[in-house]
């Protein structure tokens, strides 16, 4: 345990060096989403969680671009092991408290939601649950609190997922920058839409359908009871579940690479 | 100048006897014409429908939309007709009087009037056990031992819920007799009989064969001498291949059902300006006739003329299709009623509607590709029947202008009392779904909360959900307690009743989910850590490896249940289908019971593997509750469902 705790010490001394630029835009991105869902519609919040998350891992393994820090690992002495999980329980902790405290801030806005602009206004909240009609529908309450999980779980993984090509393939100048860790990111989304949409033009929906009203079902009668805490706890639980499926890989990928 | 001065006099003169006598033609109400419940008179209803008829936008879609046809009557008298749309948009073929429709559920009152009519024959006591009526051990998945009377049949409240298995035949030649049919399909009764409301086709249909066979006719022999013929409905057919009245089979084939999908985009308007909007789009479904062997559920095909006829003779004082006026006034009576209150819920399987002026009775059908209404007032005796070939769009525009605004703010007043559902507070789901077998976690997929319901009080236990002045529902429920000591929340002859300890129930389902993606990521990480020669194998590793896959296994075929019912148009899985899935279900139980086995081995020996114990834990637990919500959901359960 010492060992992890100490290798992470390496990282974010490591993180700090001349890293200032980048620190300071992912600080104004953040601070811009909080502000921005203070001032009108609390979950915005949730933006900033994924702009931490998507810029974390390039950050702190920007040093080892930069200043070629990531040598110290081949000489200290640990093994590859411990420098996988350090780095993932590093940065996973870091993004989780972090979203643990804009949740809270979102929970404390959301009280008084009725003292700042409202970009979800009462109206749309009212048509929705009348619309809903007779408790069918999950509350709009419910609904926003799975949805910051579900964005939080999601960008867990693709943390994870940006660890596992990290100790697959190593960093390089192109594929770790910050800004086009970000383009990826939104790139990833649109090729998720292309694939979708081809899916439902060559298939007319017959295979997807059945799943996604499986999924959407459940998705709603989880979300429905506690204002969503059921469905929220299933969801950091997939996301932690799938880092800890990616942890595993990165081990068996770091172990066996060439360095 | 004088030419002009006189032609502007004559212009005056003309305008002023033009003004001053419309106030005795236009204007004057006739006390003596004749008015609808709403209040409007049947003039008036007529002008304004051929105003919107004559419209050259409504000529203009009528070519290019389904055929919606309605109707309304005064007693005898037909007062107005509407054919619009096309029963084939692509051959433009428009809606006329012989074109037929399905009539769906309408189809089950047929039934109730015969049994109402073998009822006053003295054949059938209504409270008697229908097991009086039915062959020995004609059922075979009864939970009660209680008697099920034809009184709780045409209340919906047999206790069954919904089928599970499809009741059609592509094939006439495979077309099982009724009461093999009703054997086939006969689904779990979950609810203890004349406590718990769920609409059933299946106990329709067997109401059906208790016609059948206690007046000694064929089913569809009965309605037509009984109901048809006297009422001389020549453009009717009830057999499910139509067959009884061919000329009804040959219009069926000419109509064709549609789908309607909306979406934005741009289209051209009157005056030939291109303009966005919403663009309507009929998609083809074919002819969509299918053969039900549950015919008496709803078969009946036919013109709008015939169901107008039909719907006449239940608000006729002669009675025509009874031989007492008492027996057609017990039929519309009422059956069950709203709490303590004196408003009818249901009547003898007809459906009631409170408007502010009247209440009315009748029945809804929908189809795979028609849908139809009728609604009648037996005091006013005016009716309006409407069918239509796209079930996106129901043919009941002319209500409100009959019958008026439905009888909301009478009940509750200006100023409504709060109804507090606090005592009742749970999770509630529709009785008409699966609550039994292969697919009973459908059950707790479509839950809710009372405690999100504003409700606004009717009378002691009787409520309706207001939402706020301008937006508040229509529809009344009643709080009722069953013998179980749970609670259901009635609404016409739909239950939502309480799931007890439902949360846990959910997370079990989520769980036994949860474990199936988990052993997907699970076996992959087994792979890379196998091809990385880095296996630290638990005992009887094959046994846990396989209940992984079992999990996998039994998810895809639990979400396979719900693709066979979306792709089929959810009419149910077929035996074969049905006992594949439970039989592969019945393997991963005891797949899975193995592997739960072999992780509490590998748990207690002592066997030293890096995380030996956190795996053997985690194992077991994921086995554990796959194999608990297997067997809590019945997963298995092919043959009971």
């Amino acid at each position: 345990m010492k060992k992890i705790i100490n290798l992470m010490r390496v990282d974010l001394i490591s993180a700090k060096g001349r890293n200032k630029g980048n620190f300071f835009l992912i600080f104004a991105l953040t601070a811009i989403f909080v502000v921005l869902g203070m001032i009108t519609e609390a979950i915005f919040m949730v933006f900033s969680i994924v702009v931490l998350g998507v810029m974390l891992v390039p950050f702190i393994t920007m040093a080892e671009k930069t200043h070629n820090a990531g040598k110290i690992f081949t000489v200290i002495p640990t093994d590859r092991k411990s420098i996988v999980i350090s780095r993932f329980a590093l940065t996973t902790g870091i993004y989780t408290v972090f979203s643990v405290i804009i949740f809270i801030l979102y929970l404390i806005m959301e009280k008084f939601s009725d003292f700042h602009t409202s970009v979800i206004s009462k109206d749309i909240s009212n048509l929705y649950e009348v619309s809903s009609g007779f408790g069918t529908g999950i509350q709009m309450r419910a609904m926003t609190n799975s949805i910051f999980w579900l964005i939080f779980a999601v960008t867990l993984m693709i943390m994870a997922g940006q660890h596992r090509k990290y100790f697959k393939k190593g960093i390089s100048s192109k594929s770790n920058s910050l800004l086009r860790s970000f383009l990826k990111f939104l790139g990833g989304i649109a090729i998720f839409y292309a694939v979708t949409a081809a899916i439902i033009l060559i298939f007319n929906i017959d295979i997807l359908k059945p799943t996604l009203i499986v999924l959407v079902n459940m998705l709603i009668a989880l979300a429905a009871p506690m204002n969503g805490l059921l469905l929220s706890i299933i969801l950091i639980f997939i996301g932690f579940g799938f880092t800890l499926y990616q942890l595993i890989c990165s081990v068996v990928d770091y172990e066996a690479r060439e360095l | 100048m004088k030419r002009i001065l006189r032609r502007t006099a004559a212009i005056i003169a003309a305008a002023v006897l033009t003004v001053c006598t419309q106030p005795f033609s236009a204007f004057a109400e006739n006390e003596d014409e004749l008015k609808c419940p709403s209040g409007i008179t049947v003039s008036k209803l007529i002008s304004s429908q051929e105003k919107i008829d004559a419209h050259p936008t409504n000529i203009k879609n009528s070519k290019t939309d389904s055929a919606r046809v309605e109707l309304v009557f005064h007693g005898d008298e037909i007062l107005y007709t509407r054919y619009y749309g096309c029963t084939n948009i692509e051959e433009h073929t428009p809606a006329d009087e012989n074109s037929v429709f399905e009539w769906g559920s309408i189809s089950k009152t047929f039934t109730w009037v015969s049994i109402m009519q073998l009822w006053e024959q003295g054949k059938i006591d209504l409270d008697a056990d229908i097991r009086t009526y039915l062959p020995d051990n004609f059922f075979r998945h009864l939970k009660y031992d209680d008697p099920i009377t034809l009184t709780d049949i045409m209340n919906h409240k047999g206790g069954w819920c919904e089928k599970f298995y499809d009741s059609t035949s592509e094939d006439m030649a495979e077309m099982p007799s009724l009461e093999e049919a009703l054997k086939n399909v006969e689904p779990a009764q979950t609810y203890r009989p004349g406590e718990v409301a769920s609409y059933s086709n299946w106990a329709a249909a067997l109401a059906g064969l208790i016609v059948q066979r206690v007046s000694g006719m064929d089913y569809v022999d009965y309605i037509h001498k009984n109901i048809f013929e006297p009422l001389g409905m020549e453009h009717t057919a009830v057999a499910p291949n139509l067959t009884d009245n061919p000329w009804v089979r040959e219009q069926r084939l000419k109509t064709i059902c549609y789908d309607l999908s909306t979406h934005g985009g741009y289209k051209e308007n009157e005056d030939g300006v291109i303009e966005e909007g919403i663009i309507e789009e009929f998609k083809s479904k074919g002819t969509c006739l299918f053969n039900d062997q549950l015919y008496p559920c709803g078969s009946i095909t036919g013109t709008i003329g015939d169901l107008a006829t039909y719907a006449q003779a239940l608000v006729n004082d002669a009675h025509p299709l009874f031989k007492n006026a008492e027996t057609q006034e017990k039929l519309l009576s009422g059956s069950s009623f709203y709490g303590n209150t004196d408003i009818p819920s249901f009547s003898y399987g007809f459906d009631v509607h409170e408007y502010n002026n009247v209440r009315t009775f009748g029945h809804t059908g929908a189809t795979f590709g028609c849908v139809a209404n009728m609604e009648f007032d037996p005091v006013s005796k005016f009716g309006v029947v409407g069918l239509s070939n796209c079930r996106d769009d129901f043919p009941n525009y002319l209500c409100s202008s009959v019958f008026g605004r439905l009888k909301v703010k009478k009940y509750i007043g200006e100023n409504f009392e709060k109804a507090d559902l606090t005592p009742y507070s749970g999770y509630y789901s529709d009785t008409r779904t699966h609550a039994a077998g292969l697919g009973k976690f459908i059950l707790y997929m479509d839950a809710f909360s009372v405690d999100n319901i504003k409700a606004a009080k009717v009378a002691d236990g009787v409520f309706l959900e207001y939402h706020s002045e301008e937006a508040y529902d229509d529809t009344i429920y009643s709080i009722v307690e069953h013998s179980d000591g749970r609670h259901g929340i009635v609404n016409s002859c739909s239950e939502y009743l309480e799931i007890k300890h439902y949360i846990p129930k959910l997370c079990l389902l989520a769980g036994f989910m949860l474990c199936g993606v988990a052993s997907l990521f699970i076996l992959l990480a087994k792979r890379k850590l196998n091809k990385a020669h880095k296996t630290a194998p638990l005992s009887f590793a094959h046994i846990i490896t396989a209940g992984q896959l079992a999990k996998i296994i039994s998810l895809a075929a639990m979400i396979s249940i719900v693709a066979i019912r979306v792709n089929g148009d959810n009419d149910g899985l077929t035996r074969t289908e049905g006992t594949v899935i439970g039989v592969i279900q019945l393997i991963c139980l005891a797949v899975c019971g193995l592997a739960l086995l072999a992780a509490a081995y590998s748990f207690i020996a002592q066997k030293k593997l890096p995380y030996g114990k956190i795996r053997s834990l985690s194992c077991f637990t994921g086995n554990l509750i796959t194999v608990s919500a297997m067997i809590f959901f019945e997963m298995y359960n092919f043959w009971c469902c």
